[in-house]
């Protein structure tokens, strides 16, 4: 049912006409070269991922089934995480300590989140089979 | 001779009036649609838009927008190869030292350079400026406390300008001329001006591109001399160097 | 398909602890425009400290340094905090609801993303508290006036984690929102009948994918150089500095316009009460408008003698094609309509034409020769006001008025919605055309102070009082807001005859969405079954005025 590769490919393709067109009417310096052209390649892999991803159905939304959790803390203890890391190389590097314990924590709970959402999905389609 | 303000003023001639011309039309249309057709109650019996695409009236718009844009990009590039200083200007990388441009020196589309009859270095820095002039051994500069630093240019004449910076990114401007290039550290760039008129410029010149703290203040004047009088100043500037 | 899960037997209050790691896309949807809200009010309380400062010559506000703070700030706020995360924060709430899905693909990303949104804004402003004070190299931070000699302080490093953090933000919204739209549609929801909305986040997704990882490299190379090793001090280095920058900083104009375009184009139909105009034209235009968008970023660089202008003068000239397209598309779908005149339409009008204005200027500065006079003036200052200030706040605010019903099932006031509009039409022509003047006779930008001699107070003072106009309009819009949340009419599922699959469900939608996705057979499935229901009412009892209109 989803043709959303072929508009990625699309989009792709008009990058690639630009890209064309500045590299054999006009003097582009290698900077704009391989930007324009790396945007034209990038598009063209995400067309590959969607198309792949389209064949496969594995995510239990694909089939009705809600299993995310309303609410997952774990999450924002991972991007607490991240704002610890970044900071740490300007505001000491006791940051990064601390951020190695709420990254496990994250972690953790990601974890256990996703093996309950697992066992949900399961019930789920055992009680709708 | 290089005219920057002629290449504008024709420039602004085609884009002004198109542009004022289309916001007109569309103002009004927009306007017309919402008054016209704003819901009039119940007993509102005018015809319903019947259609939800018209391929024939979108492709003939699509052709009169291709056809106004193919318009502006011919007209642009042809004042852009009129004037030589806007040609992208030689830059090179990397050296320390100036390099003397002359009639030689071809353009990245292999179009020479207009003949050069006066070099000008130009040195940017936080937050003044320096004009060099090698061939007649005169510097500008400013004498500090926030004295501003005088371009003395002669009319007539095709001005070679080669410009650095020596900190950070700065640009040259100077409004009366519309024209302004950036100078970047450890990076040669070249462009030539003419200046028509003499006098004093009011405005004068300003740097354009954020450099910090007192960016505001990094101005400089611009004198423009016909050439009798040029030379009478290069050679009080000359004497004053000696004496 | 198949049983959903039973939601939790207690259903717990929306708490703010709740609502901050929820997993609903509505709430992150919420969370993230409410952030970007706030950042879009604080930005505009920087821009008045500026045009305060800058309504005469001399200095009265505030010290060259703490001006050099503001206007960068407020540029950062606008793009990085508010703008972008504004576009994907409206994809965010509603993509789902417009395709017919219970929610997002990876919601734990977008809420992930919403907590480096937070720490972005709370970091940048953190700034101010740093001994050197907040970033103040611009909002673009060339290098080298960016790198630990021309601007050092742990301000501006703070400065360079927060627009990071806010890029990183920005592509796990944009990932979520596309690999939604490619997912998760309902039955009969083919890309071709996409609404115009989601068509906007299809795009922008895209761009954002493709040119937000440039800026991510050189946030991360220019931080690597602030802590001691070179990077762009190597030849060229400065000139890469500002492709990466531009590959980025162009692109995001448009991530910050075509969201706001949909949202009024949709605004447009509703009113009108007649099916958009030209739509795969436009969904096609749309596609070609983000392609050309994204190989245009070296207009920016007219004036470094180190980009070919002719390429890119091209190519945005080109934008006239695409863009004239939409407009002829919204005229079209008021062509013969019966229009309501409702405050979300007069904010789309006033988009048609404030932005009208930012786009006739820019074709202007896709221009060489004309760009050399214009390029870090005011006149640029103006232009690009124009287009996002009429793209993106009139926009917004059409979406705001037409959306907020489905959001909190409350109507906003339209007597204090039309106030807000007409005063912010004025405020924002009374700011910015002045500034089209001053930029012509050759007043540069980032300037705290400027000669008396040369001419510009009147017109400057006359823009300082233009922006408190918008300040007015804005605390009308303050009030309205506040007003309507407790007080407002409950507006029911479907207030304005909608066409989109959102006015299928409740107001504010359950937390899975649809009890049942009703059929999809085009682009406005409400209104094939309002246009259905109508015929066999005719049936019955012959009307006049035939419904045309099916596609
Ligand atoms: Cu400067």
């Amino acid at each position: 049912m989803s043709r959303g590769w072929v508009v990625m490919l699309a989009w792709a393709l008009m990058l690639g006409v630009v890209w064309v067109v500045q590299w054999a009417i006009f003097d582009p310096d290698l900077i704009a070269f391989v930007l324009l052209g790396s945007a034209s390649a990038t598009t063209a892999l995400m067309a590959l991922w969607a198309l792949l991803a389209g064949r496969r159905r594995d995510a239990p939304a694909d089939e009705g089934i809600e299993a995310t959790p309303d609410a997952s803390h774990a999450t924002v203890l991972l991007g607490i995480t991240v704002l610890l890391l970044v900071l740490a190389p300007v505001l000491g590097g006791w940051l990064a300590f601390t951020a190695a314990g709420t990254g496990l924590l994250a972690v953790g709970g990601l974890v256990r989140e996703r093996s309950s959402e697992r066992r949900a999905v399961r019930a789920a389609r055992e009680g709708g089979a | 001779m290089v005219d920057t303000r002629d290449t504008w003023q024709d420039l602004f001639n085609l884009y002004l009036p198109i542009g004022v011309g289309v916001f007109v039309v569309i103002t009004l249309l927009v306007v017309i649609f919402a008054v016209r057709y704003r819901d009039r109650g119940a007993e509102d019996d005018r015809p319903r838009r019947r259609r939800s695409h018209f391929t024939g009236a979108e492709g003939s718009y699509i052709l009169l927008l291709a056809l106004i844009a193919a318009m502006l990009v011919y007209f642009t590039f042809t004042e852009m190869g009129d004037d030589r200083a806007n040609l992208p200007a030689e830059a090179s990388t990397g050296t320390g030292e100036l390099k003397q441009g002359g009639a030689d020196e071809e353009g990245q589309d292999g179009i020479q350079a207009p003949p050069a009859e006066l070099e000008i270095q130009v040195t940017a820095a936080r937050w003044t400026w320096r004009f060099d002039y090698p061939e007649l051994g005169i510097t500008q500069a400013s004498g500090g406390g926030g004295e501003l630093t005088t371009l003395v240019v002669p009319t007539g004449v095709n001005v070679r300008f080669t410009m650095t910076s020596l900190d950070v990114i700065h640009s040259f401007y100077i409004p009366q001329l519309r024209f302004k290039r950036d100078a970047f550290p450890e990076r040669l760039t070249s462009f030539t001006l003419g200046f028509t008129e003499p006098g004093d410029y009011p405005k004068g010149g300003f740097c354009a591109e954020f450099c910090g703290l007192r960016h505001a203040a990094m101005l400089f004047r611009v004198s423009a001399m016909e050439p009798e009088r040029f030379r009478a100043w290069v050679t009080q500037r000359q004497l004053e160097a000696r004496g | 398909m198949s049983a959903t899960l039973p939601p939790p037997a207690v259903r717990r209050g929306p708490r703010l602890l709740g609502i901050l790691s929820s997993t609903d896309h509505k709430h992150l949807g919420l969370l993230v425009c409410g952030g970007a809200f706030v950042f879009f009010c604080l930005g505009g309380l920087l821009a008045l400290l500026m045009r305060s400062e800058l309504a005469a010559p001399e200095l009265q506000v505030m010290s060259l340094n703490a001006y050099n703070q503001v206007f960068t700030i407020h540029g950062s706020t606008m793009f990085y905090l508010f703008g972008a995360p504004m576009a994907l924060g409206f994809g965010l709430y509603l993509v789902p609801l417009q395709i017919g899905a219970s929610g997002l693909r990876w919601p734990r990303l977008v809420l992930l993303g919403f907590w480096l949104f937070l720490g972005a804004g709370l970091l940048m402003y953190a700034g101010f508290l740093t001994q050197e004070g907040a970033g103040r190299a611009g909002w673009f931070a060339f290098d080298p006036l960016s790198d630990d000699v021309g601007t050092p302080g742990t301000g501006m490093d703070l400065w360079v984690i927060s627009v990071f953090l806010s890029v990183l933000a920005g592509m796990l919204w944009a990932a979520s929102i596309l690999a939604t739209i490619i997912r998760h549609r309902a039955p009969g929801m083919t890309m071709l009948r996409l609404p115009v909305f989601t068509w906007s986040m299809v795009v922008s997704s895209l761009m954002t994918l493709v040119a937000f990882p440039a800026l991510l490299l050189a946030m991360g190379l220019l931080f690597i150089e602030r802590h001691g090793l070179d990077v762009f001090t190597q030849p060229g280095g400065a000139i890469f500095y500002q492709h990466l920058f531009w590959f980025f900083g162009h692109p995001v104009v448009y991530i910050v316009f075509f969201p706001f375009l949909a949202a009024g184009s949709e605004a447009i139909a509703t009113s009108a009460g007649q099916r958009f105009f030209g739509y795969k034209l436009f969904v096609g235009s749309l596609l070609a408008f983000a392609a050309l968008s994204v190989s245009v970023w070296g207009h920016h660089m007219f004036v470094t003698s180190s980009v070919d202008n002719r390429f890119f003068s091209l190519t945005t000239t080109a934008i006239i094609v695409v863009a004239g397209v939409e407009y002829f598309d919204n005229l079209a779908t008021m062509f013969r309509g019966r229009i309501k005149l409702r405050a979300s339409f007069l904010f789309a009008c006033g988009f048609m034409i404030v932005f009208l204005i930012g786009g006739l200027s820019g074709i202007w500065v896709a221009s060489p020769p004309l760009d050399y006079n214009a390029h870090d003036t005011y006149s640029v200052v103006a232009h690009f006001h124009y287009t996002l200030f009429g793209g993106t706040v009139f926009g917004m605010f059409a979406g705001i008025y037409h959306w907020f019903p489905k959001v909190t099932g409350r109507l906003l006031d339209e007597r204090l919605g039309r106030w807000h509009f007409w005063l912010m039409l004025l405020g924002g022509l009374v700011t910015f055309i002045p500034q089209f003047f001053v930029g012509e006779q050759g007043m540069v930008r980032r300037i705290a102070d400027y000669p008396e001699t040369a001419g510009w107070t009147a017109l400057n003072a006359l823009s300082t009082v233009g922006a408190f106009i918008i300040l007015l309009s804005l605390l009308i819009f303050l009030a309205n807001l506040i007003r309507s949340l407790r007080l407002g009419k409950p507006s029911g599922p479907d207030p304005w005859d909608g066409h989109t699959l959102e006015w299928a469900t409740s107001s504010p939608p359950p937390r899975y969405n649809f009890p049942a996705v009703p059929p999809v057979r085009s682009y406005a499935p409400l209104l094939d079954l309002k246009e259905e229901a109508a015929e066999d009412e005719s049936s019955h009892r012959p009307v006049a005025s035939g419904e045309g209109g099916s596609q």
